[in-house]
């Protein structure tokens, strides 16, 4: 007998919808058309009432909440290309998965908003052009597509200077309603000329710049004393304000459980809240869609000031789970998405789920009905069982045997690994630190609690355990007077005894230049501070980490359908801690040497730099330069495996170690 | 100082007083609260009654007068005497006075007047929510209240003592006829039992308890009281299935029939039962709780389907 589905590939595989900007065709619009319709609904009313909203969706793991935001995100911002019309509704659309620690929120926000605001759309056009060109309609009247009408100003204006004028002129009446600052309006007007485009995102994704880079954007450097969390708000502000009272901000946020370190964390939730009522403070055409795993319906609403509740959810829609009718829907729409079996069904108007086995699906929904994803992983498997001759008769029938967890996580972890060494640059650094350090320590040394002292000023994150309080402050900009500062404030902490250990942690490949640097430093390694340089190779791992702890929370990693649960990743991740994480940990936590003046060394400082100038370095010539003996070199470099690479020689040989992956790259 | 720091320690300070509101479980005065704000954010109860009133005036808080005094809390004082007042009767029956000196419920009367608090036990009583038991006319004859049906037995004292009287007459005069007092006692229960029994009243007791296991009448009790949880739950928001079998205890005591309430709604399609996704990772106090699928899954929420 002929197999009617031999090569084709199996349609019910993709079963995690992984954020709403992921393209799809699978949609079924009857399905969940109500929490739809609520969300365009509350849409609408924000753009018509002028007053920040909210919906909360929830659903179990696999229900199809994603799914739901990315059917939103279409209606919102459309697929196809569409002319930026001044007189059509508009909307700017982001979605943030919360992977980030509580102290980082709006860090998180800005960098979400800005990321998203700059994404290009299948027309090349971004959201932030599109809210640009809206903008200067209103003070420059023009309609129709004013993409068109951009074009004409730049031809129109041939000499740069006087097309920069130009626009100066129209950013100087949006700003007068809208607010931006100066600053802002700098640097859109970068964006929008399409100068110094990298350094213009990350100013606004709020990345420290060089003062070389900031000169060439006509930026001041930042106020000293501004509190990033601060300056992130007024940021994300006044970009709300610049889409304008009928341009609604949509922020889906996902993954909510991402923030706590562990399910007994509220304090992450309550902040988040807190963020929250913030940005309903602060603006007046924003939407809140957050979806929310029904798991999560108490411990959230608990966490939460009844305030900060209240303005999350307004509105609140649970994800049905799919009754029959819905589930045949689904699974034909998939089959039918398949030219070839979409041919082959068209003569079997009776068998809905041919070459599917109904009944055995039927059971599988039950009469309580079914989570999308669980229905399209039997789907899957059922699939499979065709391709492989193996759908006889019941008795044979046997489901492929799902891996077990462990197999998964393992499989998981490498390409997590993969996609972080591949993303991982020294601006995420604070990022993954931030979110990756306090998972890291609750897999890894549970008895040490995350705690919070906001008159820590610097210390972005503190743990208690028996034998006190460790502080870390990150110190990974690479502007040298963003580093100073906070570093020559620093050791009256220590002097004060206001905790018991400071560690000073800097990507390794970013590094310490400057005499004012250099002194402060020492003095903090006088006071017994210690430095933690984590390499690419273990910032790569400490975000797949978090990663996966992460999507574990939120029910998206799953085996045949079924969530994972935290606690088998986090069984998982003990037991196969990384060597380079477990060193990381027992860096940040360990004792050796308390209180105790560390010794100068500023050799790693001056071996990174040489190795940027240079990425491979004959010992002896590094000796000479660094004014050390070559075998003390030598013994420095072993004992920083995760700093350099050595070639032992002879003659021996110092080079610059980057990711494996990098390193793939350059061998191809 | 910035619009911004200047709108964040404000919003720091509403926080903090929610916080504080929702610790004490009820109103508090201004001075009170003002003893319980951390020191950065800290007011005098002057300056503080200035954000409250604020806050009353926004909705987000309730001011609660009476006489001199002024609390601020987040319910109405109805909804938290209300409250109080249901979680204070229990099996064991007791009094109006006695339940009124229980701390919860005193402080909660506090900003009602006795007639309030009066119709508040009358309408819990109409719903449901308690039984009163009727004076008995010996010792503790007092009306009381009790979350069980009043137990006949303590009834029954005065009527079988008058009973007993005129059997042991009608014994003293038929045993003339040669009648022993036990065929007299004998002939009696066995009279008693082949009786039709106690005639139904034509006007039935307060309160009128609703047949509860009759389906129609229990979807209707699950969906009302889902929408007394949450008003949202009628237009298809969640409800914990924890906080509704609590709600429904009183009147579907039994776990197994709320489970199976609960089941035969989602069979007809007239509610979504939601799985917990890491049952594993619960305590089995809180397993207990949820509604076992029969397969090691749990459901943790229902909600009205659409």
């Amino acid at each position: 007998m002929n197999d009617p589905t031999a090569g084709i590939p199996n349609p019910f595989r993709q079963t995690v919808v992984a954020d709403p900007w992921q393209a799809g065709q699978d949609d079924v619009p009857e399905i969940h058309d109500e929490a739809f319709r609520l969300c365009c609904d509350v849409l609408q009313a924000v753009r018509s009432g002028g007053q920040t909203r909210s919906v909360v969706v929830y659903g179990e793991a696999g229900s199809g909440k994603t799914h739901l935001l990315r059917r939103f995100r279409t209606y919102c911002v459309g697929d196809p290309p569409h002319a930026v019309d001044p007189i059509a509704p508009e909307v700017v659309f982001v979605a943030a998965k919360l992977q980030t620690s509580p102290q980082h929120l709006w860090r998180y926000l800005r960098q979400s908003l800005v990321d998203d605001l700059l994404r290009p759309g299948p027309d090349g056009t971004t959201q932030l052009e599109r809210v640009l060109l809206r903008r200067f309609a209103e003070v420059r009247p023009a309609d129709a597509d004013l993409r068109l009408w951009f074009e004409w100003l730049c031809e129109a204006h041939p000499d740069p200077d006087d097309l920069r004028a130009t626009l100066d002129d129209l950013f100087d009446q949006v700003d007068h309603t809208v607010r931006m600052g100066r600053d802002v309006c700098a640097v859109l007007g970068h964006l929008l000329l399409k100068r110094h485009r990298r350094d213009a995102k990350a100013w606004l994704r709020g990345d420290a710049l060089p003062e070389s880079a900031l000169a060439a954007l006509g930026l001041a450097p930042p106020a000293d004393d501004a509190d990033p969390e601060d300056q992130a708000r007024a940021v994300v502000g006044a970009l709300c304000r610049l889409a304008g009272a009928k341009v609604p901000v949509v922020f889906c946020f996902d993954q909510i459980e991402a923030l706590q370190v562990d399910r007994r964390d509220t304090a992450a939730l309550f902040a988040f809240g807190r963020v929250v009522m913030e940005l309903f403070q602060q603006s007046e055409n924003v939407l809140i869609v957050a979806s929310v795993q029904i798991s999560f319906l108490e411990p959230l609403k608990e966490a939460m000031l009844r305030p900060a509740w209240e303005r999350l959810a307004m509105y609140r829609k649970a994800i049905d789970p799919l009754r029959w009718s819905e589930a045949v829907r689904l699974i034909s729409a998939r089959l039918d998405a398949v030219p070839e079996l979409k041919a082959q069904r068209a003569s079997r108007p009776g068998e809905p789920v041919w070459p599917l086995d109904e009944a055995r699906l039927k059971a599988r929904v039950g009469p309580l009905g079914e989570t999308a994803r669980r229905i399209l992983a039997e789907c899957a498997d059922q699939f499979d069982a065709v391709q492989a001759g193996r759908q006889a008769t019941g008795a044979t029938r046997t489901p492929p045997r799902p891996s077990s967890p462990e197999a998964f996580l393992d499989e998981t972890w490498r390409e997590r690994l993969g996609r972080s060494r591949a993303e991982n640059t020294p601006e995420k650094t604070d990022e993954v630190l931030a979110h990756g350090l306090p998972l890291l320590v609750r897999a890894a040394a549970p008895e040490w609690g995350l705690v919070a002292d906001h008159d820590l000023r610097d210390v972005d994150l503190l743990w208690a355990g028996a034998d006190g309080r460790v502080g870390v402050h990150f110190c990974n900009a690479r502007d040298m007077r963003s580093v100073w500062r906070p570093l020559g404030r620093l050791p009256e902490l220590l002097r004060e005894k206001r905790l018991e250990k400071l560690v000073i942690a800097r990507d390794a490949r970013l590094p310490l230049t400057g005499e004012r640097v250099r002194k402060a430093h020492e003095e903090l390694r006088r006071q017994g501070a210690r430095e933690i340089r984590p390499s690419a190779e273990v910032l790569a791992a400490l975000d797949a980490l978090r990663g996966l702890l992460s999507d574990a929370k939120a029910g998206d990693l799953t085996v045949h359908g079924r969530p994972v649960e935290p606690e088998t990743v986090g069984a998982w991740l003990s037991a196969r801690l990384p060597d380079g994480l477990r060193a990381l940990a027992d860096d940040l936590l360990a004792y050796p040497g308390l209180g105790e003046p560390a010794p100068a060394d500023d050799l790693f400082d001056r071996l990174v730099t040489a190795l940027d100038r240079r990425p491979v370095l004959p010992i002896a010539e590094a000796a000479e330069e660094f004014g050390v003996a070559a075998e003390r070199l030598v013994d420095y470099v072993r004992e920083r495996p995760d700093g350099f690479g050595l070639l032992e020689g002879p003659p021996p040989v110092l080079f610059r170690l980057v990711p494996a992956n990098e390193a793939e790259g350059v061998e191809r | 100082m910035s619009t911004h720091s200047t709108v964040t320690a404000d919003d720091e300070l509403v926080g903090l007083i929610h916080r504080a509101l929702e610790k004490a479980g009820g109103p508090l005065s201004a001075s009170k609260l003002a003893g319980q704000i951390p020191k950065p954010f800290k007011r005098d109860a002057r300056a503080l009654t200035a954000v409250l009133d604020d806050e009353a005036a926004r909705g987000r808080l309730h001011r609660l007068v009476k006489g001199k005094s002024t609390s601020y809390g987040q319910e109405p004082a109805e909804a938290v005497a209300r409250r109080e007042l249901a979680g204070a009767v229990s099996d064991a029956p007791k009094t109006w006075s006695d339940l009124k000196k229980g701390a919860g419920l005193r402080a909660a009367a506090k900003w009602l007047t006795s007639k309030q608090l009066d119709a508040l036990r009358d309408d819990l009583l109409r719903e449901g929510r308690f039984y009163e038991w009727p004076k008995t006319g010996g010792k503790g004859a007092a009306v009381r209240y009790s979350t069980r049906p009043a137990d006949p037995r303590a009834y029954l004292d005065k009527a079988l003592a008058a009973f007993r009287k005129d059997l042991a007459k009608l014994a003293v005069t038929l045993a003339k006829a040669g009648v022993t007092p036990a065929d007299v006692e004998r002939a009696a229960r066995a009279a008693l039992a082949e009786s039709p029994g106690v005639e139904a009243p034509t006007v039935p007791q307060t309160p009128a308890r609703p047949d509860v296991r009759a389906g129609s009448d229990v979807a209707a009790l699950i969906i009302d009281r889902m929408v007394l949880e949450d008003p949202a739950a009628a237009t298809g928001a969640p409800v914990s299935l924890r906080n509704l079998r609590r709600a429904v205890a009183f009147l579907l005591p039994d776990g197994t029939s709320f489970d199976d309430a609960v089941v035969r709604l989602a069979e007809e399609g007239t509610v979504s039962l939601h799985r917990h996704d890491y049952p594993a990772g619960l305590t089995d106090g809180e397993r207990a709780e949820m509604v076992s699928d029969g397969r090691g899954g749990y459901y943790t929420a229902i909600s009205v389907r659409s």
